[in-house]
């Protein structure tokens, strides 16, 4: 009898605890935010644009599967901007107007307004952010020339997919394949912002307005340009996405000091090791008016040694990459061992040439972004005589020596260029 | 000896590795990062050898008085009186931590993952399960522990490995912290982090002998340091001094970072099984080891009258803390600094006793 009274009190415990709380919230309860936007507001502190989907029933019905149609469904991405003294009260507010609770759970972009980053004023946001349990610290991060809220409202999903999604695919592609931005996100911004190895650095995002592509003017011709020698907003292109991201802002602390072009941040992430493959584009050494596009991987991680000399540090830098010749135009054999190692050699100095300018222009921004405080930190014994020394200060005075090792391993699917014949001949 | 039914040496060495390793997933990693800095994590293997090195007196004791436990021989070496003030501060530092770590672990419930649900409600439900083992006595809880250990250090294990992509080797210099003398006194200090290798001697007569005793105590205190110093290594090669000491739960935010690609991520729901269990594990054998030693100190038979009102007082005293701040700080202040010297020091002076008076070895084999 005792036993069954108790059997009876356990089933009448789990059966009334399994239907769940009185004040349990469903997942319909909410509105999940995609990303955000925080500039400077006008009737407010901040300006806080969230993006945030809404799903809706399209009115025609499916042909898929053999039991009859149902009603397909389409995410819609809706934006609401809103000045506030607070991020708090700023999502107060969104969520007084909506009759669902704003959640950040799902957040993957947060995009802030150039002119926040370079007032110092992102310390003052970050910090409270962070310790938002709603916020992931993996949420990536940008800063935005121009409006924050304008990028937001034009941020849409590329090709049928997600918001989420292309922000995943966003970030994903320069880590394997382009590196033309720098895909840190929260986490390794907050502790860069905290560190004392080095100096913080973000992706650099803006609206594209195709206002860099000419359609009338002179022909470009045969100069030599390299590849994305541009900020964000000023790539030369037109319709396609109306946002990106290209380049990298530049921290000192919690202002932003500077900013580098999408070949810069290549220079800087090859230079950091956090560029494991990217095709590069050498002028000709043997004609001029043409290029060698090579895919470029690194062999191995850079190899970093630092020194100092009465106090200065003196860092010697050696890159090993090695790459795959993906086009000829010239059609010269640089496949040839005679002429292999001229091309090497281009290649050699275009990147060494390429860190040394952006070293030179991050020591005058006195912003150690390439990691290069993380290896000196191996020589102090205590964090005191570490951060007595300060080596955020002491970057600027940095002698910096590179020396890079090319190698072409393959030519392509080819292994000799035929001339091209004419019937004025052989090229 | 008072008997508590029979388990082997597995038994005792998964009692004691699990509920050591519940202190790393509150605030303990945090505590010694900030005291610190990067040298945490050989501090804690400098601290379980420190243990071991007071363990040994713990088992030389044992050793000199075969068949007894602890308890027994503390009161036979000083005096009944004195004996039970030994022991009565071994029961209420093992209570202190039940209570310090059941409301770390429901605010920072209550911060990562039960928002809503009152602390009353999270710490009664802990309390719940902590009491129901305590009924079933301690041969069920150990090969409860046996049972659940094994998947509990798996996923302590696939954890470390997911993070990998995370580590930096960078964060672990300048390699000696806060300085070698900062470091030497945290391992002394922070040894009370180990203080759990004291079960084998309270529960001694619960193993066969002497021989098991060595080999439980030691191997309990090499499983557990060299875990605990993994995870700690792990934790400083994942956050850099500076933001290492801010997190509430080092662990558990460590177990959010990990993200391989849009397929991989979002895994900290599996951490919270081996959180919760592990947590739950650690919080029953100190329960029902300070109760233990309360019913020895008074000679009472019978545990279990005891239990739900033990229960009840921990409930209050998890809750009489206005706040998770004030709860760290007394764990920093008070536990972290002192408890060892309650683990590791009555053993050492019983020992010396014993020797100057002559009690135990062979003349009372």
């Amino acid at each position: 009898m005792h036993r069954k009274v108790c059997i009876f009190l356990l089933l009448t415990f789990i059966i009334t605890h399994l239907t769940a709380c009185y004040d349990a919230r469903e997942i319909n309860d909410y509105t999940f935010v995609t990303m955000f936007g925080i500039d400077k507001g006008i009737s407010d502190k901040w300006r806080l644009t969230v993006q945030y989907r809404s799903v809706s029933q399209s009115a025609g019905l499916s042909q898929q599967g053999s039991g009859g149609g149902s009603a397909q469904e389409e995410f819609k991405y809706q934006t609401e901007t809103v000045d506030a003294p607070s991020f708090f009260s700023a999502v107060n507010l969104i969520s007084d107007n909506i009759p669902r609770t704003l959640n950040f759970e799902h957040v993957k972009l947060i995009v802030i307004s150039e002119e926040i980053a370079r007032n110092g004023l992102l310390g003052e946001f970050m910090a409270p952010l962070i310790r938002y349990r709603q916020i992931r610290r993996t949420t990536d991060i940008a800063v935005i020339e121009g409006s924050a809220q304008e990028f937001t409202e034009n941020f849409m999903p590329f090709i049928g997919s997600t918001v989420t999604k292309t922000i995943e695919d966003f970030f994903m592609k320069p880590k394997e394949e382009t590196g033309y931005f720098p895909t840190y996100d929260m986490n390794n911004f907050y502790e860069k912002l905290k560190s004392s190895y080095g100096q913080p650095v973000i992706a650099l995002g803006a609206v594209n307005n195709s206002r860099n592509f000419k359609e009338e003017g002179q022909k470009w011709g045969g100069k030599f340009n390299v590849s994305g020698n541009y900020y964000a907003g000023e790539t030369p292109r037109k319709n396609g996405n109306k946002v990106e991201f290209l380049g990298s802002a530049i921290f000192d602390g919690d202002t932003m000091v500077g900013k580098l072009t999408g070949y810069e941040t290549r220079m800087m992430l090859i230079a950091s090791g956090k560029l494991p493959k990217g095709i590069f584009t050498v002028q000709d050494p043997k004609a001029g008016q043409f290029v060698v596009p090579l895919e470029t991987w690194q062999h191995s991680k850079p190899n970093v040694k630092i020194s100092f000399d009465d106090g200065k540090p003196v860092i010697n830098l050696k890159l090993n990459l090695i790459g795959d010749i993906l086009a000829i135009q010239s059609r010269i054999d640089y496949e040839s061992p005679e002429l292999k190692p001229v091309l090497e050699h281009a290649v050699e100095k275009l990147i060494q040439d390429g860190i040394i300018k952006t070293v030179n222009k991050c020591k005058t921004l006195n912003c150690d972004v390439f990691n290069f405080g993380t290896v000196a930190a191996r020589k102090f014994g205590t964090i005191e005589e570490w951060e007595k020394y300060n080596w955020n200060i002491h970057f600027k005075d940095a002698q910096v020596n590179v020396n890079v090792k090319y190698t072409v391993r393959r030519a392509g699917s080819m292994l000799k260029n035929s001339s091209i014949r004419s019937s004025k001949g052989k090229d | 000896m008072t008997q508590e039914g029979k388990f082997g040496v597995t038994e005792m060495i998964f009692l004691v590795l699990i509920s050591s390793l519940a202190k790393v997933f509150c605030t303990c990693p945090q505590m010694d990062m900030k005291i610190l800095g990067t040298s945490s994590w050989y501090m804690i293997a400098l601290s379980a050898l420190v243990a071991a090195a007071g363990f040994s007196f713990c088992y030389l004791l044992l050793k000199r008085f075969p068949g007894r436990n602890l308890l027994q021989i503390y009161d036979a070496v000083s005096g009944r009186f004195l004996g039970s003030i030994f022991s009565f501060l071994l029961a209420v530092v093992l209570l202190s931590t039940v209570v310090v770590n059941l409301r770390e672990f429901t605010d920072i419930m209550r911060i990562y993952a039960f928002k809503e649900s009152p602390s009353a409600f999270i710490m009664t439900l802990v309390l719940l399960a902590v009491a129901n083992l305590s009924f079933l006595g301690l041969e069920a809880i150990v090969r409860y522990i046996k049972f659940v250990g094994y998947i509990l250090l798996f996923g302590i294990v696939v954890g470390l490995l997911l993070s990998l992509e995370n580590y930096d080797v960078y964060r672990l210099f300048p390699i000696f912290g806060h300085g070698v003398k900062a470091t030497l006194i945290s391992s002394v200090e922070r040894s009370y982090g180990y203080g759990e290798v004291l079960f084998v001697g309270i529960f001694a007569g619960s193993l066969q002998g002497i021989r098991y005793i060595k080999k439980a105590g030691f191997l309990s205190l090499l499983f557990s340091g060299v875990l605990v110093a993994l995870i700690y290594l792990s934790f400083n090669l994942t956050f850099t001094y500076s933001v290492g000491e801010e997190l509430a739960a080092p662990v558990y935010v460590q177990s959010t970072l990990i993200e391989y690609g849009s397929f991989l991520q979002r895994l900290e729901p599996l951490f919270y099984y081996v959180w919760i269990i592990t947590t739950v594990i650690s919080l029953t054998a100190m329960f029902y080891a300070a109760l233990f030693i309360y019913c020895y100190i008074f000679r009472l038979r019978d545990k279990k009258p005891l239990i739900i009102p033990l229960a009840v007082i921990t409930f209050y005293l998890s809750l009489a803390p206005d706040s998770l701040l004030t709860v760290t700080s007394i764990h920093e202040k008070i536990l972290r600094t002192y408890a060892w010297i309650i683990f590791f020091i009555p053993p050492v002076i019983s020992l010396i006793v014993a020797k100057l008076r002559k009690k135990g070895g062979t003349a009372n084999a």
